[in-house]
């Protein structure tokens, strides 16, 4: 069905290729690239994860899912207004409000989507494929709207308390931050594996993906994993929504539409329903944009992303890490 | 032979169906529409002594140009086509570059000013062939991983257009675009002259009820090729693959032909569209074919009713009364009736409440989005369905409540 | 297609012989368009308090040209149709952003629909100058014009701060990021040309686009590893242009950041988010200090409006805008004996206007329609200032940094021969 898998094996050549050099010759340009495309990757991933799940389980583009993510990160600049925070430097009471704030908006969160599902995609499960796809939309305009209302258009500040330090290796400038965006992104999709592979919950979430009326035949309840579903990609959207406030410290209310589009692309380019597949997808693409801006020009950053996303389905229709199942 | 019974002589009636047409909702549909379309002009003129309602209708009239061709794409092959607004760039460009003064301050040092007739028929195969281009390698994907190369297009596209500012103007738009000329014997003396003046002049430049007229001819072309298509053996082949692509494959259609023949067909009279659209607004700019320009079409052909061309039409046309009026009046309308019930204070602002009209405006897209949630879950199926799949959707439904019962007895 | 009929009784002496209206159109849900058209709310106040314009009260009403967030040319042109539809307008005030005059003159100006903008500095609007991809009589489709503006364009702007830029702050090597808006892209080009003439060097010319970008990073590093000492932005605040001026900071970068009018915004402060200082803005226009009486007028708008983000960097163009409109309607008035003027009774009187004494100067308009003001501004950031100088400032604050302003350097004047 497929063109042959060496035409991706070139095009993923070719880029290794122009990258190693660019690696040899500026060394300090690339690293200090890599790291910046490394972070946002980070960020990208946790949002994939959502569009992933929700894609596997439900066969639906969740357009709302990059503005729970943005309402994770306004929810998480109020609550951390009502603690003592020193911003530009790092006290004990960031380090408690960071602690007590993450997973209180990561269960608001779970909340949001669970309620989200139950209103606008349950009642529409056997209705025509296209109609949940529409109220996602809605729902992303009402998402928009709830924050558009709440802080205004412009852009909101986010604390800025994570400890400044910074460091300069070989030239290769990065602080605290980016060690913190890219380790606490990895541990949570590393826990969301563990939890898919290991527990019964995720078991069932993957007997549903894979179909959901035998799914059912074994007794599992398809309306309580698909709301778990939900809940567990708006966990990690919240999670997402402060991190990245963390990091650029400005959020604005549009800011999901366009982040979840990325972040829906980086799941496909992963390989749809794959949880690995996502959060590989969501670091090529941060690197791409990163590499793309320094070294290409920053107004080709959108076309070299979205060519080399249609170019790897022309030649792996399945995406990165997608299996080759049959069609049902 | 001689006991068969004569064959009746069918009344003249009969002959024309007259009373099966009257039955059939999508004559009633066109005919009602047929019929507003006629009486818009004079009732907006009485109504408002002005154009602004020509004027919207001029508008709302590319979008529903737009939507019964993604409703080929969509409701009728069941590709979801989420980069739409690429090939109505397409159009849009083609018309804008090739009839505007545009190309003399490009590399090609030379402007280019082809008629309107011409150029809409050319946009219309620039954009078939580029559907045809991206359809080529992707239509192999399967389901939704299409989707995402079409958004990829949607998203490549006016970036190109914005790229390539040497021969597009980038940012700075394509401008002064020429406007449709009528052929001299339309424009005849009966229709300028004061003397023998029997009709209003119809000039594109001034009178918005010129380019009313057009979009009118161009939907009922659009309506008439994409019925017809429908009826077709093409169309059927589109309806088995969205119905079972597998099936409709051992069937013996190519599918990948067929699907094909969708993409670019539909991506076709987006070009026409486009063509229009550059013509009226007379401004091109890559800002104008965002990916928010797919998603609102799409909305409106699946909360018009997906595969049913009237019901697409209607979508369109309340998706853009909602989008472009409805929603912008809102504060206006809201201040009105405050003042006219004694509540006009609540218009003034005072402290932190900005003023009901404000506040009103602030409350845009919890309303667009709150009436897409409401409408899609009163009428999942689309304010207008298809009659096929309607009882598609009905037998589905009684099929799952059949499996729910054996459920709950076993 | 409109019929101009005179809006009923007229002749009557009385005090209220009816209402004109005048509109603007502003994206009124960015802090800019709001404090913009507060502006032309207080100077329609005022003229009304005073007795009006002739015995005409006169109806403002703002239009919205926002679509999700941001200006949108179409929606520019729907209320300008809005307006056109009803004959009481007899002109406008706006738009504010360059892109979306260029989508409104092709319609207003066949209806001699006066429009004045406070904001627009795009030269190609009123200038036939190279560069431009149209000519502005094309753009008035040959009718005489309908378009004034009370600030001077970004051929005066962009070289301003490359030479502010290059002799002041010693920059010779800048970096140079756009944000692929009309205005945007137009007043970086003026400044690259410029800093170019002077003998500095472009290290690079990035864009960007609001709704694809959040990450500047990159794009700076690329900036500073090829030696720029600074960095040029040509955008707004709207387009998130200040943001990767807080992204400096993220990748250990200290360096002037200058800008446009569009970044001499409480927004812009905000989001600097703790890198507020050495933001260098031009502003075009005298500031308020070196007009005499204008500080009154400022003092007297922050009384009626107080909010912290009531008063931006364009509200006394728009009180301006706002009262050369009145000005040219009142003449119209008089010049039709006191009845209802037409549209192109205003226009010709708008026409006609010299000497306008307003608050960022006194000026005439040439038959481009552009000022003979010809000042530009410079302000940078200043941080920590007491709270009685921030209230007194007459540069923009910041709303959560409320002590960090934009402070008056220094004005180039380019009437003058230099």
């Amino acid at each position: 069905m497929s063109l042959p898998d060496y035409g991706f094996y070139i095009l993923c050549g070719t880029a290794v290729i122009l990258l190693a050099a660019q690696a040899v010759t500026h060394p300090t340009q690339f690293f200090q690239v890599f790291i910046f495309g490394l972070t946002q990757g980070a960020i990208y991933a946790l949002v994939a994860l959502g569009y992933t799940m929700v894609y596997g389980i439900i066969e639906l583009i969740n357009f709302a899912h990059g503005d729970v993510f943005t309402l994770g990160a306004y929810i998480g600049t109020t609550l951390l207004g009502f603690f003592a925070i020193t911003e530009g430097t790092f006290t004990a009471i960031n380090l408690i409000a960071l602690i007590i704030v993450f997973p209180v908006v990561m269960l608001i969160m779970g909340g949001i989507n669970i309620t989200i599902e139950r209103v606008a995609y349950r009642p529409l499960r056997n209705a025509p494929r296209l109609a949940p796809l529409i109220t996602a939309i809605g729902m992303s305009f009402f998402l928009e709207g709830v924050m558009f209302l709440w802080r205004g258009p412009a852009t909101v500040h986010f604390p800025d308390i994570l400890p400044t330090q910074s460091w300069y290796v070989a030239g290769v400038f990065f602080g605290v931050r980016d060690i913190f965006v890219v380790v606490v992104g990895a541990v949570l999709v590393s826990l969301l594996a563990v939890f898919i592979n290991q527990t019964k919950l995720g078991k069932a979430m993957r007997a549903t993906a894979q179909d959901r009326d035998a799914a059912q035949l074994m007794g599992i309840d398809i309306n309580r994993t698909i709301a778990a579903t939900f809940f567990i990609g708006a966990l990690l959207a919240g999670a997402g929504g402060i991190i990245w406030g963390l990091y650029y410290n400005t959020i604005y209310y549009q800011l999901g539409f366009r982040s979840g589009l990325i972040a829906f692309t980086a799941a496909v380019f992963g390989g749809i329903g794959n949880i690995p597949g996502a959060a590989i997808g969501g670091l090529v693409i941060g690197l791409t944009a990163a590499f793309s801006d320094s070294y290409i020009g920053s107004k080709w950053t959108q076309v070299v992303i979205f060519g080399i996303l249609i170019g790897v389905l022309v030649f792996r229709p399945t995406g990165l890490l997608g299996m080759r199942v049959p069609e049902k | 032979m001689s006991n068969a019974a004569p064959a009746r002589r069918r009344s003249l009636r009969e002959r024309i169906g007259f009373r099966e047409r009257i039955r059939d909702r999508d004559t009633a549909v066109y005919g009602i529409l047929i019929l507003l379309a006629l009486m818009f002009p004079l009732v907006s003129y009485n109504i408002t002594e002005g154009t602004a309602w020509i004027s919207h209708a001029t508008r709302a009239g590319y979008w529903v140009l737009l939507a019964i061709g993604l409703n080929v794409v969509v409701g009728f092959a069941g590709l979801l086509d989420l980069g739409y607004a690429a090939f109505f760039a397409i159009g849009a460009y083609t018309y804008a570059l090739l009839a505007s003064p545009q190309l003399a301050s490009s590399p090609a040092n030379h402007a280019v000013h082809i008629s309107f007739w011409i150029l809409i028929f050319v946009s219309l195969m620039m954009a078939a062939l580029f559907g045809a281009i991206l359809g080529f390698p992707t239509l192999r994907l399967r389901g939704d991983y299409l989707a995402i190369v079409t958004l990829g297009f949607g998203e490549i596209v006016p970036q190109l257009f914005y790229n390539f500012d040497q021969w597009t103007g980038g940012i700075n738009a394509v401008g002064l675009i020429d406007q449709p000329l009528l052929p001299a014997w339309v424009q005849g003396p009966w229709s300028g002259d004061p003397e023998f003046k029997i009709v209003s002049p119809f000039n594109f430049n001034t009178d918005p009820v010129a380019y009313y007229v057009l979009v009118c001819f161009l939907v009922a072309i659009a309506v008439v090729l994409v019925t017809n298509l429908y009826n077709s053996r093409l169309g059927r082949a589109w309806m088995a693959i969205r119905e079972d692509e597998v099936a409709a494959a051992a069937m013996g259609i190519n599918t990948v032909t067929t699907k094909l023949l969708a993409f670019g067909i539909g991506a076709s009279f987006s070009g026409f569209a486009g063509a229009y659209y550059a013509a009226d607004v007379a401004l091109v700019s890559p800002d104008n074919f965002l990916f928010i320009v797919s998603i609102t079409v799409l909305v409106m052909v699946v909360l018009g009713g997906m595969g049913n061309v009237s019901g697409v039409i209607i979508g369109a046309l309340v998706m853009y009364y909602l989008i472009f009026i409805l929603i912008p009046g809102l504060p206006e309308i809201v201040t009105g009736f405050a003042s006219n019930v004694g509540l006009g204070s609540l218009n003034q602002s005072t402290g932190d409440w900005p003023g009901l009209g404000e506040e009103t405006q602030r409350l845009n897209f919890i309303i667009y989005g709150g009436i897409l949630v409401a409408v899609m879950l009163l009428r999942p199926q689309g304010l207008l369905p298809s009659r096929v799949r309607e009882q598609e959707l009905k037998h589905a439904a009684v099929q799952e409540e059949e499996a729910a019962i054996e459920m709950s007895h076993a | 297609m409109v019929a101009f009929a005179c809006g009923g009784g007229g002749g009557g002496g009385g005090a209220n012989k009816g209402t004109i209206k005048i509109g603007s159109d502003l994206p009124v849900c960015t802090t800019g368009g709001q404090s913009t058209a507060n502006g032309i709310k207080f100077a329609v106040d005022q003229k009304n308090k005073a007795g009006g314009v002739e015995g005409f009260t006169i109806a403002y009403q703002s239009f919205d040209d926002c679509r999700q967030g941001a200006y949108n040319a179409d929606a520019g042109v729907a209320n300008v149709r809005q307006m056109l539809d009803d004959s009481k307008y007899l002109g406008m005030v706006g738009p504010y952003n360059s892109a979306v005059a260029k989508a409104e003159i092709p319609i207003a100006a066949p209806k001699n629909f006066v429009m004045v903008s406070p904001s627009n500095t795009n030269p190609c609007l009123t200038k036939d100058i190279a560069g431009c991809s149209y000519h502005p009589q094309d753009l008035r489709a040959g009718n005489p014009n309908n378009y004034w503006r009370v600030v001077t364009t970004d051929d005066y702007q962009g070289p301003a701060m490359a030479d502010y830029m290059y002799k002041q702050l010693n920059i010779k090597t800048v970096g140079i990021l756009d944000d692929s808006t009309v205005f945007g892209v137009g007043i970086a080009g003026s400044f690259e040309q410029e800093f170019k003439k002077l003998g500095g060097t472009v290290a690079a010319h990035s864009e960007y686009k609001k709704e694809q970008t959040s990450d500047w990073k990159s794009i700076l590093l690329n900036f500073k590893s090829k030696g720029a000492q600074g960095v040029y932005v040509g955008g707004t605040d709207d387009q998130n242009i200040c943001i990767p001026r807080k992204q400096m900071k993220d990748i250990g970068w200290t360096a002037p950041f200058g800008g446009g009018d569009g970044i001499e915004t409480t927004d812009c402060i905000e989001q600097a988010s703790g890198n507020e200082s050495e933001i260098y803005a031009t502003s075009a226009g005298a500031d308020a200090t070196q007009v005499s009486g204008a500080k009154a007028t400022i003092d007297a708008f922050r009384a009626q409006f107080s909010g912290a983000n009531d008063f931006g960097g364009y509200t006394m163009q728009a009180y301006d805008a706002a009262n050369a409109l009145m000005t040219a309607i009142g003449n119209a008035i008089k010049a039709n004996n006191g009845n209802m003027p037409t549209r192109l009774q205003v226009r010709d009187q708008f026409a006609k206007i010299q000497g306008f004494k307003g608050v960022i100067g006194t000026y005439d308009f040439d038959q481009n329609g552009d000022t003979s003001l010809k000042i530009v501004s410079i302000y940078v950031v200043k941080t920590g200032l007491s709270a009685d100088d921030a209230k007194n400032s007459t540069g923009v604050c910041g709303k959560k940094a409320a002590n960090a302003c934009f402070v008056w350097k220094t004005q180039f004047d380019f009437a003058k021969p230099s």
